[in-house]
């Protein structure tokens, strides 16, 4: 029988006196366990210091180009030991990746005008060339490509080879070779020439091995003379407007000489490209920032801008007296320093007919041009506005007339074209309102039997204003298309130089078509890419069907 | 900054031509008449202003005031 037994009191293990030692809570030794491994010491060492051994190998290789990340990669997937080596190294990677990236970004920048010098003014030259030489290459299109092709494999290797061209192309250089057999087609090609072809040019160079042209782009304080060193400029002009504008990228460092908010009145500025020099007021400005950069868009307008509603008091008039309209547009800029030049039919105003009121000084003038179809233009450069009709040539007769200039299709870099439309009127009515001289403007060999809507203006009082009149009103309402010519901007008397507004063209386009329009709007455009400047005006030509 | 105040204030103005007509005839109405043009077309305009045979202003379809007697002069260009 068992005896039942009492158990033993409970005592808390956790109750100590101190001097006991209390085995339960030891923890479970692994002696043996961990003496195991130490057998084999030697095996394990090797393998802990072989990866260590590794650790400098792949620290070089950070240190190298980034495309060695792939193998610092896999490494970092191995052994976990060399985790602090690696964290080391990737520290220095990124300590160093601004340089990195700056190096990244310095060779992005000069890739630019390598290809910009390879693509753009190589093109031209070899235009200008195939022009030049009335090169019988041009004109079937694979040996054009062929032409090409070889100019730009020419032009890379010049540039990795000789210092000279590399600049030249580093700046956007045109370069002319005077007309002579080339050396690279000596064979197979038999120059269909014995003479330089006769281009009609009255112009004499002097007879140099090369020409260069290097463009050029400089504005400055006309007060003073002080740089801003301006990034890209472009100018705008059209037939319609009295002034020209400026649009300009400038660097923070010289926007300070132009700030419209600091300078007490507007700043008169000067900006020459290729040698073409405008003077502009500045009126307007954005700032654009970004990370690590900051520039300056001003923009402004012709010095003439100091007669508009903007920089002029507005006035009433009622002129009593009669004048001509070449003087009431003079009396509007007296004391002022400007000069009205009047390119346009004048006729006498009778006292009593010029009215206005409220009006700035180029609103007046614009309104006694515009009673004859005449609009405003202020010379780039001085003190001088024009009024002149906006067709100086009625488009009926154009195919009549002398043109400005004849630009056959290889000079143009670019082309596009807009259909405007219009039904070709041929008769309107021009009647004043106080005057019983009254015209009915036809144009000659029609019988004026698709008349317009009748024109009655307070100003057109002689026969003389009114055929004005009549001829501008018929010509804007022509069934028209607008052409855009981009060109290249030579300095004078490099040839093509600044085609002016309102000139009669003659175009070719590249599939022979041959055909007129007259000058609307330009736009001068100068912009770097790298240290390559190009400077171009964009023509829109308007051409008319009839 | 506008470069070309002359023609944002035409366009303000709206098309509204003004031309200048021969009044033919008052009519019974009391309110209009009709008119002829210059190239010999005729049409009806509001207004009664201006007596019979004697020139007007015309704007938007209506009579705006008496105009000069105007003999056209043609003129080839």
């Amino acid at each position: 029988m068992t005896l039942y037994r009492k158990p033993a009191p409970y005592r808390k293990p956790q109750t100590y006196r101190g001097e006991e030692v209390v085995l339960p809570v030891v923890p479970p030794t692994f002696n043996g366990g961990v003496r195991c491994p130490y057998t084999d010491a030697t095996d394990h060492n090797a393998a802990t210091v072989s990866p260590w051994h590794q650790g400098a190998t792949h620290q070089a290789a950070v240190l190298s180009p980034w495309d060695r990340l792939a193998q610092i990669q896999s490494g970092l997937q191995s052994a976990w030991q060399q985790a602090t080596p690696y964290d080391k190294a990737i520290a220095a990677r990124w300590d160093r990746l601004q340089a990195q990236m700056r190096a990244h970004s310095l060779a992005w920048r000069q890739a630019t005008p390598h290809d910009h010098a390879s693509a753009l003014p190589w093109g031209d030259f070899v235009r200008q060339l195939a022009n030049a030489i009335n090169a019988p290459w041009n004109i079937p299109a694979q040996h054009n490509a062929a032409t090409t092709m070889a100019w730009g494999a020419l032009a890379k290797r010049s540039m990795q080879t000789s210092a000279l061209w590399r600049a030249l192309a580093a700046r956007g250089a045109h370069i002319a070779i005077p007309w002579g057999r080339g050396h690279n087609y000596n064979n197979g090609y038999t120059a269909p020439f014995t003479n330089p072809p006769d281009d009609g040019s009255p112009l004499v160079f002097p007879d140099l091995p090369v020409y260069i042209m290097i463009p050029t782009l400089t504005a400055v304080v006309i007060s003073g003379g002080a740089s801003i060193e301006p990034l890209s400029v472009t100018i705008n002009g059209d037939v319609d407007s009295w002034c020209w504008s400026l649009e300009m990228q400038m660097p923070p460092e010289t926007f300070h000489l132009v700030n419209p908010g600091t300078n007490p009145s507007p700043v008169p500025i000067r900006v020459t490209a290729n040698g073409y020099p405008w003077s502009f007021q500045v009126e307007s400005y954005d700032d654009n920032r970004k990370f690590g950069a900051r520039g300056y868009t001003v923009r402004g307008r012709s010095l003439s801008a100091a007669l508009s509603e903007d920089w002029a008091p507005t006035r009433t008039l009622l002129e009593t007296t009669d004048y001509n309209a070449a003087q009431l547009a003079d009396h509007e800029v007296a004391s002022t320093g400007w000069t009205m030049i009047w390119d346009a039919v004048d006729w006498l105003v009778p006292g009593g007919t010029f009215t206005y009121a409220d009006l700035a000084p180029i609103a007046a003038i614009q309104q006694v041009a515009a009673s004859i179809g005449a609009t405003l233009e202020t010379e780039p450069d001085s003190l001088n506005i024009h009024a002149k009709p906006r067709y100086p040539i009625p488009p009926w007769q154009w195919d009549s007339a002398t043109p400005y200039a004849i630009v056959p299709a290889v000079i143009p870099t670019g082309a596009s074209g807009t259909w405007r439309g219009g039904n070709n009127p041929d008769g309107i009515y021009v009647y004043p309102q106080n005057s019983t001289s009254g015209a009915f403007v036809r144009v000659t060999g029609t019988g004026g039997t698709k008349p317009m809507k009748m024109i009655v203006d307070p100003l057109a009082v002689t026969n003389p204003a009114q055929a004005a009149r009549g001829i501008q009103e018929l010509a804007s309402k022509g069934r028209a298309k607008q052409e855009v010519r981009i060109l290249p901007l030579f300095p004078a008397p490099a040839s093509p130089g600044l085609i002016p507004l309102r000139a009669l063209l003659e175009v070719t386009d590249e599939d022979g078509t041959t055909w007129r329009g007259q000058v609307m709007a330009t736009s001068i455009t100068a912009t770097r890419s790298g240290g390559a400047l190009s400077v171009r005006q964009t023509l829109t030509i308007e051409r008319q069907f009839r | 900054m506008r470069t070309n105040v002359w023609k944002e204030f035409l366009g303000t103005l709206g098309a509204a031509p003004t031309a200048v007509v021969q009044v033919i005839t008052l009519q019974s109405d009391g309110r209009t008449s009709i008119v002829e043009f210059p190239n010999g077309s005729q049409t009806v305009v509001q207004g009664q202003g201006v007596a019979s045979g004697n020139y007007a202003f015309i704007r938007n379809g209506e009579m705006i005031g008496p105009a000069p007697a105007v003999t056209p002069t043609t003129i080839d260009v």
